[in-house]
């Protein structure tokens, strides 16, 4: 899995603003942080369809599944243009997509030259509150605890759930392993979690340690991935719902793994 | 039906879901409606499970195509893609202690619950996803007629 630091393609290298390889390559750069940012795949194909069409570009065919984008089109002078993109990152980010969405609307709306397009994309504003973590640390206290309460846990429970949501924030914060494998990195997060939830219940804890642990699951349950797929599958994607769909099912028998181990040494 | 115990769970369900919208990085105005669409999907399914008694598959499933419904109107009104509130409205059914119960009683070899847990996991989770299907395909065929029409008009 070797690939480049991605770099927009320069404006001033470009023939002029409607030169079609230089446009070609930005529509490239919205579909690739689309789908970084947890598009379904049948989203991104209709939106550079319509962008295409928009141009006034012939023969347009679009291709997607999650790890990969090939385009081919005429323009109008004629020429054939082809490029593909790799796609390696797939995570959520719906304000992202949302700013994505709005841009793709306004190019279909005003076919906006090569310029605009480099500035609209490189001053797209970053989601604000995401990496401060005064506030994620609530959220996923709330969120772990949440979930906890949910599944008729006490309050005690909800609490000591929050706590360990936290550690697991702090996990998914400082870990590099996020970005090498994320079997690895959920199965190894989720085994912490246990861990600790297994050490809290051989110290005496007087609630139900079962709700503790279920409000950690929920953390790492691949919901997006999962409802994604079926969504992909049923626009007539089969691909890539599949790919999508064996991915999550491979990460819940990572989390199923990461559970196990704990358990079945620190046992009931 | 335990209203009591239903509205803890909304309670639970809202505090959660809301939680979820922030870690998946929505835009702060788009966060409440997440909410809105993840208590209605599971109020959905508490009142649809009392009336069938506790049939699993048949409340998931009109529980996700409530929630999907109220997404995509959400999605339409605010002018956003309708997966950001199909994600979090989802949520609340989605198996997450069936799956873990499964697991914990297949690892300490209580054959009993580990098929009744996981037969469970696997009805809500085909329950969801005929639910989403119906209805998402009954938008999508929508939205494909629309388009040809006008494309005809075209022509």
């Amino acid at each position: 899995m070797i690939f480049d630091i991605s770099t927009r393609v320069d404006p001033k290298k470009a023939k002029s603003e409607q030169d079609s390889h230089y446009l070609l390559s930005l529509f490239l750069d919205i579909a690739e942080e689309m789908l970084n940012s947890g598009a379904e795949t049948n989203r991104v194909e209709d939106s550079l369809f319509r962008i295409l069409k928009s141009y006034g570009y012939e023969k347009v065919n679009v291709f997607c599944i999650p790890e990969f984008i090939s385009v081919s089109f005429e323009d109008p002078n004629g020429e054939l243009i082809t490029q593909t993109r790799r796609v390696y990152t797939i995570s959520n980010n719906m304000n992202h997509l949302e700013d994505l969405n709005a841009l793709s609307r306004y190019i279909v709306k005003n076919q906006p030259g090569v310029t605009d397009i480099h500035d609209r994309l490189e001053n797209m504003p970053p989601t604000s509150y995401s990496s401060n973590m005064l506030i994620m640390a609530p959220v996923y206290f709330f969120a772990s605890g949440g979930f906890a309460f949910f599944f008729h846990g006490s309050l005690l429970d909800a609490l000591v759930s929050g706590l360990i949501g936290i550690v697991i924030m702090l996990l998914a914060k400082f870990s590099m392993l996020q970005n090498v494998n994320k079997l690895l990195y959920t199965a190894v997060s989720a085994l912490i979690a246990c861990l600790i939830a297994m050490i809290i219940s051989r110290l005496g804890y007087p609630g139900n340690i079962d709700k503790v642990m279920i409000g950690n699951v929920m953390l790492f349950i691949p919901g997006l991935a999962l409802t994604t797929s079926f969504r992909d599958m049923l626009c007539g994607d089969i691909i890539a719902g599949l790919i999508r769909m064996m991915e999550s099912l491979m990460i819940a028998a990572a989390i199923a793994v990461g559970y196990a181990i704990p358990i079945f040494f620190l046992g009931r | 039906m335990d209203i009591r115990q239903l509205t803890f769970e909304s309670i639970g369900a809202l505090v959660a879901c809301l939680a979820f919208a922030a870690i998946h990085r929505n835009n702060p105005k788009r966060i409440i409606f997440c909410g809105i669409s993840a208590v209605t999907s599971w109020i959905t399914c508490a009142i649809v499970s009392y009336i069938t008694h506790d049939d699993i598959f048949i409340s998931c499933m009109i529980a996700a195509a409530a929630g999907t419904i109220i997404s995509e109107i959400f999605a339409r009104t605010l002018k956003a893609p309708a997966t950001i509130f199909l994600v979090i409205a989802i949520l609340p059914l989605v198996p997450g202690g069936s799956l873990f119960y499964a697991t914990f009683y297949a690892m300490t070899k209580d054959q009993l619950n580990a098929r009744i847990y996981g037969i469970s996991t696997a009805l809500s989770a085909l329950g969801i996803a005929v639910g989403l299907i119906l209805v998402s395909v009954a938008f999508n065929l929508w939205r494909e007629i629309v388009q040809r029409i006008s494309l005809k008009k075209q022509y």
